[in-house]
């Protein structure tokens, strides 16, 4: 007995070997290190944040900072909420709307000039946000705005104010709809149109192909783009600050901007905002998760015959031609012909015979010439690149857990990758210094730091993307790659990622483009010899430079079409394709 | 169920892993200088492992009673032999360029020279001290910041012929002024024919076409101080209601440079608080812009940007060497810039018969929360309803 039972145990002992064994696989070990790394990237800059909100000065737990946020003071809380609720509402609408209608015709549909409105779709997104607003107060401020000059035979003076809340929302929308365009491009993407054929065959028009069809197909997509949006909305400065406030519209991140730009620098009132701000996105992050997996609803990439084809339009296609163009002329010609114009005067005045003729290219000689722009141009093209890069691809592997896995928890993981979305650049910023000036790391004053500083901001926009893709393909397909006999690394890499691939290049895409914007950590964290782009722009503008600062943009979104033409090119090589 | 076992030892391996370079902590930080809650005032005297006064000392030993070229030549033999410098500055790119090649020239020292705004530049230098990191040797910023840093302990004490010329009201004991910025207010000579005369004037007449700046409380501060209520007799209540009324009607614009490019371009008539060297730019390349035809609005404020050396100083001699640069030679190159040189040796800037006024630092430093709190009042009733309209 005791013999059997000391057999068994050694048998147990054995077998527990060769199971462990079996666990230390390469699969393990990648879905290890790509955790570690999310965690570790969203807990630095939230622990920061929870310490620097809760803990008091003797150590001990504390809401004062709470407290003093919320506290009824000079400003109006309920307008504060009321006004940051319409302004994210209306941008997150017009985004979106903007966003899907124009991802829907490129990617669906038989629109013509599609890779043109490709390119264009995301030149608002390359404009810096400083100058696209200002670039809309050069064309619909009441007094000098181009639109007003327009219009004001037939309307009257001063028919159009940017400086309201119809004017702030526009402004927002337009700059943000590229990235509700990009994703919801991707969700189109990935989307077999035969369901969409089944029912036109069956008689049904369009509109109804598009509601009952189309539209609840790419779900998880959209629910996507509006949670962001809208998280986006809420956190935006320039907009509110440079149109809101003179028409007395205070909003909160105007109010967050007012805490960390006195002395004593109130870090613990900022982090009271931005963690009612992460409140609200976790609510979001959770009920987005649970509209999204509903079962196999969205899931259109089967193991069928599966071929992204392109609809007729038929009567339609004029129509949608026609608002397409009208778009591009309000949302991309207007404002780049601003910019354009301006690039090319000593001062901004309005347009007239006489400044027209007085244009010149020394702006641009200005900015070849200047010190730092081409060093910092090559820093933020590695940045770039390097940050989207390894962002979509950890995002990959992070989505793929969610949604593919049932593992307890996954929720807490899809939530923490979202989570740095929520945390201002400044603090992020401040808490990178904190953590990497103590750390026995030597990233501090090299490119490095900046490097984390962007993996960390990018990284809920990379999440969005890829598990966005995720959602739409059934798990079958990776089920046959391992029946066939292969790896998770090998059905990983060659089945699950050319299927994500819309979705990646999507995401990569608006990486490479927000992150050579990317400021308010990027200042902080700088060294001489590492400056980024974002940074001279910065200091073009502070020096008043507008007319030079117009030529850095049109020069960026010369660069930055190029690069993502070229980027989008190989990406669809790796994909699926038409 | 075995693909899941596997994810959770990959999941333990995260765990392990992250815990193992996890971020500074409670527990890791609780005998540290400063916690990220409390704010930097609450800090304790920063940097104090760093102090390294005794090394600038030593180089004031080293040049005590030299003046002119034995003191220069002295310094920058001592200065080869430490390892460049390190500055922090809120001082534009374009304006320090010309600083930094003539240094460059002189002494064959390239410093780095690290540029953001006075409250970053602040920031950063507070973080780093925190954890007595030396990162800069010197800063350059404005009058309220270099207040701060004074306040906190981090610079240390300057003692140099060199503020000989520097106006008195502009020389303290760890930091001395540099430049000037002064701040004027502005208008548009396209739409205003007859420019007015008189601050009053230029809060009551322009309504609706008047711009202010969010973050101008220690100019609102100082034009109340010694102008409105010393000079007119007017309580600060009434003061306060005056500006209210005014910014009520008015465009309140985040950004000094924002106000003067929308001021060019005829977005308003007025505004109250402009770079002056911005609008002299402006006038130099033509632009339809005015602030002293047919007379300025006295008084104008100014605000004095300075240099100190750090407590954490690495390279004592080439500090020293590089601030005594900026207090003499640099002056006259400051001066071609249309900036105000603090030497009274050098002419440039506005007239003294304009009567600027100096941004009183230590008192708006002591009463920072109070006209901080009054200029976020007056600016949040722009948009609304002019009372009495």
């Amino acid at each position: 007995m005791a013999d059997t039972r000391g057999a068994t145990a050694r048998l147990v002992r054995i077998a527990g070997r060769v199971r462990w064994r079996r666990l230390l696989t390469p699969e393990a070990l990648i879905i290890g290190v790509a955790v570690a790394i999310v965690c570790y990237l969203a807990l630095v800059p939230l622990l920061y944040l929870l310490w620097g909100t809760f803990v008091g000065e003797g150590g001990g737990l504390t809401f004062a900072h709470f407290q003093d946020a919320y506290a009824p003071g000079t400003y109006n809380m309920t307008t504060l909420v009321v006004n940051s609720a319409i302004f994210a509402l209306g941008s997150t609408v017009l985004s979106v709307v903007v966003g899907t209608a124009l991802a829907y015709l490129t990617v669906r549909t038989d629109v013509p000039f599609k890779r043109l409105v490709f390119a264009a779709s995301l030149v608002p997104l390359i404009i810096p946000g400083i100058l696209h607003t200002i670039a809309w107060i050069f064309l619909a401020s009441p007094r000098i705005g181009i639109f007003n000059h327009m219009v004001e035979p037939i309307l009257g003076p001063g028919f159009f104010n940017i400086f309201s809340m119809g004017g702030m929302i526009v402004v927002d929308g337009l700059h943000a709809a590229p990235l509700a365009f990009l994703l919801m491009y991707a969700a189109f993407k990935s989307m077999d149109p035969a369901l969409e054929e089944s029912a036109l065959m069956s008689g049904a028009r369009l509109p109804t192909v598009l509601r009952r069809i189309t539209l609840p197909l790419v779900r998880p997509g959209l629910y996507a783009a509006i949670l962001i949006m809208a998280v986006k909305a809420l956190e935006a400065f320039e907009v509110p600050a440079l149109l809101g406030i003179p028409a007395g519209i205070w909003v909160f991140t105007s109010r967050i901007w007012q805490v960390l730009s006195g002395f004593p620098i109130e870090y613990g009132q900022a982090g009271a905002y931005s963690l009612t701000l992460l409140a609200i996105t976790t609510a979001g992050v959770f009920f987005q998760a649970r509209l999204s997996r509903r079962g196999k609803s969205f899931q259109t990439i089967t193991g069928k015959g599966y071929r992204p084809r392109a609809m007729p339009l038929g009567r339609w296609r004029w129509p949608a031609t026609a608002a397409v163009c009208f778009y591009f002329f309000v949302a991309v010609i207007m404002p780049i012909g601003v910019l354009l114009y301006t690039s090319t005067q000593p001062f901004y005045t309005v347009p007239s015979a006489d400044t027209l003729s007085n244009m010149t290219l020394d702006n641009y000689r200005y900015i070849v010439d200047h010190p730092q722009a081409v060093r910092a141009g090559r820093n933020s093209l590695i940045l770039g690149i390097g940050s989207a890069t390894a962002v979509m691809f950890g995002m990959a592997i992070i989505s793929w857990i969610v949604v593919r896995t049932r593992l307890p928890g996954r929720w807490l993981l899809d939530n923490l990758a979202f989570l740095p979305l929520v945390v201002p650049g400044l603090v992020m910023g401040v808490a990178l210094l904190f953590v990497y000036l103590r750390a026995p790391v030597p990233i501090y004053g090299t490119l490095w730091i900046l490097f984390i500083a962007y993996l960390t901001r990018y990284m809920p926009y990379g999440m969005r993307y890829a598990s966005t893709s995720m959602y739409q393909i059934a798990g079958d397909l990776e089920e046959s790659a391992q029946v066939s006999g292969a790896s998770w690394w090998q059905q990983f890499r060659r089945v699950t990622l050319p299927l994500l691939m819309p979705g990646l290049v999507a995401g990569w895409i608006y990486i490479v483009i927000v992150s050579v914007r990317e400021l308010s950590s990027s200042i902080l964290l700088y060294s001489p010899g590492n400056e980024v782009l974002s940074v001279v722009i910065w200091e073009q503008w502070e020096n008043g430079q507008t007319t030079e600062l117009a030529a850095l943009g049109m020069i960026m979104i010369v660069l930055l079409v190029v690069l993502v033409t070229v980027g989008a090119r190989l990406g669809a090589r790796v994909g699926v394709r038409d | 169920m075995g693909g899941h076992v596997r994810i959770w030892i990959g999941l333990s391996a995260a765990v392990l892993l992250a815990s193992a370079c996890s971020p500074p902590t409670a527990e890791d930080e609780a005998g540290d200088a400063a916690s990220p809650g409390a704010t930097d005032s609450e800090a304790e005297p920063a940097g104090a492992g760093l102090d390294n006064s005794a090394a600038l000392d030593e180089v004031y030993a080293a040049v005590e009673g030299m003046t002119g070229e034995e003191r220069t030549s002295t310094l920058a033999a001592l200065a080869a032999e430490e390892d460049g410098l390190n500055v922090y500055s809120s001082t534009n790119l374009d304006d320090a360029a010309p600083l930094l090649d003539a240094f460059e020239d002189a002494y064959d020292i390239e410093p780095n020279y690290y540029r953001a705004s006075s409250s970053d530049v602040l920031r950063r230098i507070l973080q780093e001290a925190d954890a007595n990191f030396p990162g800069n040797d010197v800063v350059l910023a404005n009058g309220p910041e270099m207040a701060v840093l004074d306040g906190e302990g981090l610079l240390l004490p300057l003692n140099t012929p060199a503020t000989d010329d520097i106006i008195e009201a502009g020389v303290f004991d760890t930091w001395a002024s540099v430049y000037m910025n002064t701040f004027t207010a502005a208008w548009n000579t396209d739409t205003v024919t007859d420019p007015p005369a008189t601050w009053e004037d230029v809060l009551t007449n322009f309504d609706g076409n008047l711009a202010m700046e969010l973050g101008d409380w220690d100019w609102f501060a100082t034009l109340t101080n010694n102008y409105f209520t010393a000079e007119l007799g007017m309580t600060e209540d009434e003061v306060v209601e005056m500006f209210k009324q005014a910014a009520a009607g008015s465009r309140v614009v985040d950004g000094h440079t924002l106000m003067a490019e929308l001021l060019v371009a005829g977005e308003f008539d007025m505004g109250t608080s402009f770079y002056h060297h911005r609008i002299a730019e402006f006038i130099s390349e033509g632009a339809p812009v005015g602030w002293d035809e047919p007379q300025p609005i006295r008084p104008l404020i100014i605000r004095p940007n300075g240099t100190g050396i750090m407590q954490g100083v690495q390279n004592p001699a080439t500090a020293l060497l590089w601030t005594e640069f900026l207090l003499t030679d640099a002056q006259a190159i400051l001066a071609a810039e249309f900036r105000g040189p603090a030497s009274t040796a050098v002419e440039g800037g506005v007239p003294p018969e304009y009567e600027p006024i100096l941004v009183d630092l230590e008192a708006i430093t002591a009463e920072r929360d109070k006209w901080e709190g009054l200029w976020t009042e007056i600016v949040e009733q722009s948009g609304s309803e002019v009372v009495g309209d």
